[in-house]
């Protein structure tokens, strides 16, 4: 009997070390993501896991490069006429949706008619909503007409992928989607893995590599292991600061980093007591140690906050008063609102993400030193969310933006006295006036530079805010892999997937 | 029963490790070499001072800048606290619905233990999840949900004693000499249940500081600034590769406080058993 | 034993209806609600009391409830809010995924946790005994997340050949494949995957299991039985495994049951630490978007495989042991 045993373990021994070790495969390019997309139907998806598979299967009219300057895909050319009334776009020609139907203008109508739709689950219809009518020229011009000006509306356009008329109503296209991407569908096990395989009658050729698999590892340790011993070949977001230095360090893989679109923040509710008091907002930017923040909880990726837009736009103003990590000037602020030395207690709240936690934490330290004391409150996203949207239960919060692609993305939404985020509650009119303008005004003049300069003076004064950090989106890469470039948005991170090359 | 505790080693171990524990927590702020709250983000991930000739940290510092042990020996009190007012919240339920169903029968005890098996079907990480989900993230919160998915055992436990029990022939003359039922319960079946109970409830223990370390893990435990081992963890295992000192020590202080309870429940479970005993 | 049988599937009603309206409550008074999630940052209030419309959580709750409970009692648990997947398919894609985790926790458990107790049982009080015993429960005292983390960190690094994540084909598969086309490749692959998480979950069930069949073996040799079989001559070894052994393992069968049943659905942070896809995992993510048909339909799923493995249990215990009879 022992002998019996003996020999079984000892085979199963020797199949385990005899077997192979797994083949190098370069007809398949593995890349890693933080969480599943819940679904791949680009009107109804809102976070970027969905987005950074969709891109690959379907694909919008134009898209950012990683210079964010727009750049044509399913549209050759666009313009804006009428006094900004009117976008027009002609649409490449011999482009083919997967199942060989011929891409028309009809796929564009169809898809924003559906987004605009009441009845539909649309989830940004609100970025569309100035899109009044949409007018079919011929099979490839499109005209989109505007109820009132907004130039910034492209920007927005570059999100939506363009979806079938002659498929996008099956029940089962939020699963199984047909576009004209340069990847289809293949196989999707939740949680575990999606494969898409390539389309060979993509309209920008072949693609090089003929699979694609994305990989779900929610936890970003785990995810960096799993790309370190070769499992995964390239991911995008999540990289472990505390490990940047050693990554970048180590010659057999590739860091890159590149400014992002984003930015975290600390938000004050400016109707709570004692909020309300321009000078206690000072006093709490001044008690976030940025650099502090940036060089040791961020390990030096991102840079300190400033304002609301992000360093690379041109509209971005540096200009703006700064407030400086200086407990003694909070103090002094406090001490002119008269509130200094009195019992001041806020409630905070964010969400399970490490770094802000870190941050709350950090701010809970500070804040005492000035004689604030903050309760943390770290609740699930969804409470979270629904408490900061949907309530005015709450002092402070700690949260972030991303995709701030244009200065009214960036503001409008934020600081309009009727913007659909302003969760801060600020109300300035001369600061209404502002971002009511820009959107009329063409975004490359000085006057849109003007105009949205002074805004961001305002916005930092008022300091609804508290502008914590400058994001940095870091992508790793083994050397095997050519053609992956960092993108400033991580949504967009793998939409030339169907250039890259693996020689492993 | 000392003597024979004294002679059970295992059980010594457990209740030597325990009484440490629990000095230390009491006299958790003479014991700290630094203050544990107090950060310095610019000396954040410095390796434990036996590694790093000059560092005034014995187990090094955290992502803030704050001394691990400190925080760790800081941290016991959440844990046992958490753990103890639960466990005694799940014997007082537990042990309260097991006697009145064992006692009583009938309706009532069919009652009390669909109940409970309702609650014992749901995987209890789950449903504790699922509670601190619904009262919202905090130590008292957690400290409900871990009672919570708690009771069912001790009620079982309880059940079986007191069923065992009310049939001896010194119960049913209490009866017969018109004792009250509260009296008999009380006085005479509980009395004579205390010693299995103390052992559930021991092991109990364990259990519950594994689990407030899973919820604060999760997020779902203490909120800062109050320090808790399941946290550290949470905090600390993104720099586990590098400073894995974060996730190590929390973790080892997690594994021999739990390691105390089940030895001293183990070994009083030897004790009281009378089968063993002779043996 | 039929009716015994029947009488505790009957039993199951109550428990599940029990479950149902325990679980709806829990999550829809929770904070939160799924129509942020889906709407995310962006959205305006117009947005969300349309979405709240077209998914009908402007209803009160008991009619919610009702129209759930209707449609649940003909199979239709409804449709993830978050994923619009039908949550029967998402459960079912988890479930061999979960079940194998489990099945190799178990076995791992069974095959160390048995012959340590019996070894602590036969040197009962001895170095072994004591060491044996220390060993188990620090298996026991050790969070299973925590080991996981450990584990890939000192162990999967370092060793080359182990996986950091995932799961690999299924090791059933990869059984039917070596018989089949004599291929070792696809066990292989199986055991890479799932060997540190059923470690990371197993080791704690061994413990228990070591503990308990020390201590059942220990009672079980104090019966009268055994000294009989003694005094009649019988060698020790025969003695143990013979008669004490066998009923000495009662009390761990029921134990794996229950055990199993707990696996399925107690390992969900182990689960997310190695990316495992697996039940656990769904229902709590699903908490955290408050997808209720998903939290419903899978808690509802797990409390019924428990129940039924416990009557299992009670079953085979009458097989194993003729003396217990059930009617």
């Amino acid at each position: 009997m022992r002998q019996k045993v003996l020999v079984v373990l000892l085979t199963l021994a020797l199949v385990l070390v005899l077997a192979p070790l797994g083949l190098a495969d370069n007809d398949t390019l593995i890349i890693g993501s933080g969480a599943e997309a819940p679904g791949l139907d680009p009107r109804v998806e809102v976070d970027i896991p969905a987005f950074e598979r969709i891109n690959l299967i379907l694909e919008p009219l134009i898209v950012f490069n990683t210079q964010m300057e727009l750049e044509a895909r399913l549209a050759v050319d666009w313009e804006l006429t009428n006094d900004n009334y009117t976008i027009t776009f002609w649409l490449r020609e011999g482009v083919t949706w997967h199942d060989g139907e011929p891409f028309t203008a009809e796929d564009v109508k169809y898809t924003f008619e559906w987004v605009l739709d009441p009845d539909s689950d649309a989830a940004n219809a609100s970025l569309y909503a100035d899109i009044e009518e949409i007018e079919i020229e011929d099979d490839h011009t499109v005209h989109f007409h505007l109820s009132s000006p907004n130039v910034f509306l492209l920007n927005n356009m570059a999100r939506m992928n363009i979806t079938p008329a002659h498929a996008g109503n099956r029940e089962d296209f939020r699963q199984n989607p047909v576009g004209t991407g340069p990847y289809m569908l293949d196989n999707w096990v939740r949680d575990d893995r999606m494969e898409l395989v390539a389309f060979n009658d993509y309209w920008g050729g072949e693609p090089n590599i003929p699979n694609v698999v994305f990989r779900t590892i929610p936890e970003n340790p785990t995810r960096l292991l799993a790309f370190e011993a070769g499992e995964i070949d390239v991911y995008q977001g999540g990289v472990v600061p505390r490990e940047i230095e050693r990554l970048e360090a180590d010659p057999n893989l590739i860091v890159q980093r590149t400014p992002s679109t984003g930015y975290a923040y600390l938000g004050m509710n400016t109707l709570s007591e004692p909020l309300n008091d321009v000078r206690v907002r000072h006093a709490l930017s001044h008690a976030i140690n940025r650099e502090g923040i940036v060089q040791r909880v961020l390990n030096g990726i991102g840079t300190t906050g400033v304002g609301p837009v992000p360093a690379a736009l041109p509209w971005y103003n540096d200009d703006v008063p700064r407030y400086d990590y200086d407990i003694e000037r909070a103090r002094e602020l406090l001490d002119e609102a008269g509130l200094l030395g009195q019992d001041i207690t806020l409630d905070l709240y964010t969400n399970e993400n490490l770094e802000r936690i870190r941050i709350a934490e950090i701010l809970q330290f500070e804040a005492a030193r000035v004689g604030i004391d903050i309760n943390v409150h770290i609740e699930e996203w969804g409470a979270f969310l629904d408490r900061i949207l949907g309530s005015e239960d709450y002092d402070l919060y700690i949260l972030g933006w991303s995709g701030q692609l244009d200065p009214d993305r960036a503001m409008y939404r934020q600081f309009h006295t009727e913007g659909s985020f302003n969760d801060t509650y600020i109300s300035d009119p001369r600061l209404d006036e502002l971002l009511e303008k820009g959107l009329t005004v063409p975004p490359d003049s000085q006057e849109s530079i003007e105009i949205y300069r002074e805004a961001q003076e305002i916005v930092v004064e008022l300091a609804p805010y508290g502008f914590i950090n400058f994001q940095e989106e870091v992508g790793l890469v083994h050397p095997y892999i050519e053609g992956y470039e960092v993108h400033p948005y991580p949504a967009n991170s793998w939409q030339n997937a169907h250039l890259f090359t693996k020689n492993k | 029963m000392l003597k024979q505790l004294v002679k059970n080693k295992g059980a010594l171990i457990g209740l030597v490790l325990i009484i440490i524990l629990i000095l230390v927590a009491i006299f958790a702020e003479f014991l700290v070499p630094h203050d544990p709250y107090d950060m310095d983000i610019w000396i954040s991930y410095e390796a434990p001072g036996w590694f790093a000739e000059d560092s005034r940290y014995i187990l090094g510092t955290d992502d803030m800048g704050r001394c691990v042990l400190s925080r760790i020996i800081m941290g016991s009190r959440v844990s046992l606290m958490v753990a103890g007012m639960a466990t005694f919240a799940a014997l007082f339920f537990g042990v309260g619905l097991g006697a009145i169903g064992g006692y009583m029968g009938g309706k009532m005890d069919a009652l009390i233990m669909r109940f409970m098996d309702l609650i014992l079907s749901i995987p209890a990480i789950l449903l504790a999840i699922a509670i601190v989900a619904t009262l919202g993230p905090g130590v008292v919160n957690a400290m409900i949900a871990i009672a919570i998915v708690r009771i069912p055992q001790m009620a079982r436990v309880t059940r079986s004693m007191v069923l065992g029990i009310k049939e001896e022939d010194y119960i049913q003359a209490g009866k017969a000499l018109g004792f009250s039922h509260f009296r008999i319960l009380f006085k005479h079946i509980l009395m004579n249940c205390f010693a299995p109970i103390i052992v559930v409830a021991t092991l109990g223990m364990g259990t519950a500081i594994v689990v407030e370390a899973s919820l604060s893990f999760l997020g779902l435990g203490a909120q800062p600034p109050i320090i808790s081992w399941g946290r550290m963890l949470a905090m600390g295992r993104e720099a586990i590769r590098s400073a894995p000192h974060l996730t190590l020590y929390p973790g080892l202080a997690i594994v021999f406080t739990v390691l105390g309870f089940n030895l001293l429940g183990d070994g009083l479970r030897d004790i009281f058993d009378p089968q063993l005993k002779q043996r | 034993m039929f009716k015994f049988t029947v009488r505790r599937m009957l039993q199951l009603v109550p428990v599940i209806v029990g479950i149902s309206i325990l679980v709806f409550l829990l999550v829809h008074l929770a904070p939160g609600d799924p129509i942020r999630l889906l709407l995310g940052e962006e959205a305006t209030p117009e947005d969300y009391e349309r979405l709240q419309r077209i998914y009908g959580f402007d209803r009160p709750l008991y009619v919610q409830y009702f129209s759930w409970a209707g449609n649940a009692i003909r199979g239709d648990f409804g449709v993830s809010i978050r994923q619009g997947v039908p949550v029967t398919a998402l459960i079912y894609s988890r479930l061999p995924a979960t079940m194998e985790l489990a099945f190799f926790s178990v076995l791992f458990a069974v095959t160390f946790g048995v012959p340590l107790g019996v070894l602590a049982a036969i040197k009962r009080g001895s170095p072994i005994d004591l060491s044996s015993m220390v060993l188990a429960l620090l298996g026991v005292s050790m969070p299973g997340f925590w080991l996981g983390l450990v584990l890939l960190t000192y162990v999967a690094l370092n060793v080359g050949w182990l996986p950091m994540f995932g799961r690999g084909g299924s090791v059933f598969y990869g059984i039917g494949q070596l018989f089949t086309t004599f291929s070792t490749e696809a066990l292989f692959d199986g055991f890479r995957y799932i060997l540190l998480p059923a470690l990371s979950i197993g080791t704690a069930m061994m413990a228990i299991i070591t503990r308990l069949t020390r201590s059942s073996l220990l009672e079980i040799m104090g019966k009268d039985y055994i000294r009989t079989a003694r005094a009649k001559g019988l060698g020790e070894r025969v003695v143990v495994f013979k008669h004490g052994l066998r009923n000495a393992l009662l009390p761990v069968v029921t134990i794996v049951g229950i055990q199993f049943g707990v696996m399925l659905g107690g390992a969900v942070i182990t689960e997310t630490v190695f990316a495992w896809p697996g039940v656990g995992r769904l229902i709590v993510n699903a908490i955290s978007q408050r997808d209720f048909p998903i939290i419903q339909a899978g808690v509802l799923m797990l409390a019924v495989i428990f129940t039924l493995v416990n009557l299992i249990v009670d079953l085979s215990y009458a097989l194993l042991n003729p003396r217990i009879r059930y009617d």
